[in-house]
């Protein structure tokens, strides 16, 4: 599970320089990886699906990275994208391509569909905790510039 | 950033124009538009672009501003202290990533306005007498911003896939028959970018380009499991930054940039599932020829 844990931040790491991330920014958001990783496999351990893993670790990444882009002052994407491409179902994609390949229809669909529900379990994570930063926004400019947070 | 503020705190060079009145407008909303343009073009979310577009505007002395980010253009109108309205569209004709760049005008925009920085709120008075000279060459240190030298990116994408393999269920063999996959994929999809190929082609030769790859490796005993390694060299072509861009562009109500992203990203997936397959349906008629 270390290793698990290392790899992912390495992972995360790797597609933050590929994206052009610099300076202390990489190793921000390599730690978004660790945190990522590590809730994926502690769901994953205390039983829950790939699904419900993927949903909460991609709002874990959702969270650190809103509170980190605040904290160095940058758009939050820079450290969302690193840390969930992991998440991404890459093989997912794969398992649905062979499948549909070997003209299997109903592993196709099956796959094709734990694909979608995969990348919508990331979509709802991010969606949910952009949508909170609105809310708080919202409130903090509604409160005036007074409040703290 | 320090020229900038060196130029506010004197009150401007004598050579400076001040902005604010109407003959400034226009350079003021080309400022905007080219900065919009940057932000878009190097994978910046939509909704961040209007933004930063309309706090450069009113931070350069427009008294209103309002811009619609898309992923392929941008459509800016001002309208100056005097009452004249300026509009400009831009098309957006090529994209790539590149977060130093989005990071770098975001943070020139937000030492500009104050900080909240909801859209519509007016950002502040015109006073601030920023000079728009000062703001074009800022842009263009932004824009001659170094990418990583490309040998980096093949090396870190060969590592970057290795681990990707690893968190997908491959064996340490596996990791490490990606790494010159990785590398090679990475290598192709760099060169091909360079001659300005679209992304769909890119991404079925990449694709495909790792399976043969993957199973040549497994061929030659590298691999046990050649779906391991096409899997983590995959990984380096997945449009993720679309994925949460149009997730985040839909949530803030940018709907338009929001569908063609997930259109883009959709797209993308698919190419990479029919290079990927292409590859693995030649590999198994060259064998079987062999």
């Amino acid at each position: 599970m270390v290793i698990q844990v290392v790899v992912g931040a390495l992972a995360a790491l790797g597609f933050s320089v590929l994206f052009n991330v610099r300076g202390r920014k990489i190793l921000l958001a390599a730690l978004g990886g660790v945190a990522g990783w590590l809730v994926y496999l502690l769901v994953r351990r205390f039983g829950g699906s790939p699904v419900l893993a993927t949903f909460v670790a991609s709002v874990g990444i959702g969270l650190y990275a809103e509170l980190v882009a605040r904290l160095a002052g940058c758009p939050a994407t820079v450290f969302i994208v690193s840390a969930i491409i992991p998440l991404i179902p890459g093989g997912g994609i794969y398992t649905t391509m062979t499948h549909a390949l070997h003209g299997e229809i109903p592993q196709t669909v099956s796959a094709g569909l734990e694909t979608l529900y995969l990348a919508g379990a990331i979509a709802t994570g991010v969606a949910l905790v952009s949508s909170l930063r609105a809310i708080l926004s919202r409130l903090r400019s509604a409160r005036g510039r007074t409040a703290s947070l | 950033m320090a020229k900038l503020a060196d130029g506010r705190g004197a009150g401007g060079p004598a050579g400076s124009r001040k902005t604010g009145g109407g003959d400034v407008a226009d350079p003021v909303v080309r400022i905007a538009a080219r900065a919009g343009r940057m932000m878009l073009e190097n994978g910046s979310e939509t909704n961040r672009v209007q933004d930063t577009v309309n706090t450069l505007c009113l931070a350069l002395g427009m008294s209103e501003a309002d811009s619609f980010a898309t992923p392929t253009g941008l459509m800016l109108t001002a309208v100056s202290p005097e009452g004249r309205s300026f509009s400009t569209v831009t098309r957006v004709t090529r994209r790539t990533i590149d977060l130093e760049k989005v990071t770098r005008i975001y943070r020139l925009a937000r030492g500009m306005g104050t900080r909240g920085g909801d859209r519509g709120v007016t950002v502040q008075g015109p006073d601030r007498g920023l000079d728009a000279g000062a703001l074009h060459r800022e842009l263009d240190r932004i824009e001659a911003t170094r990418h990583y030298p490309d040998l980096v990116k093949v090396a870190v994408g060969a590592a970057t896939a290795g681990c990707c393999t690893l968190l997908f269920g491959g064996g340490w063999r596996e990791a490490l028959a990606t790494l010159p996959v990785g590398a090679l994929v990475k290598l192709l999809s760099i060169l091909l970018g360079k001659i300005r190929l679209n992304d769909f082609f890119i991404n079925i030769m990449g694709g495909m380009l790792a399976a043969m790859l993957a199973f040549a490796a497994v061929a030659l005993g590298l691999a046990g499991r050649g779906d391991r390694v096409i899997i983590g060299s995959i990984m380096l072509l997945i449009p993720g930054i679309t994925m949460v861009n149009a997730i985040r562009d839909t949530i803030a109500g940018d709907l338009v940039a929001g569908i063609s992203r997930t259109v883009e990203a959709v797209i993308v997936a698919v190419a990479i599932a029919i290079g990927t397959g292409l590859g693995v349906r030649l590999w198994s008629l060259l064998t079987r020829g062999l």
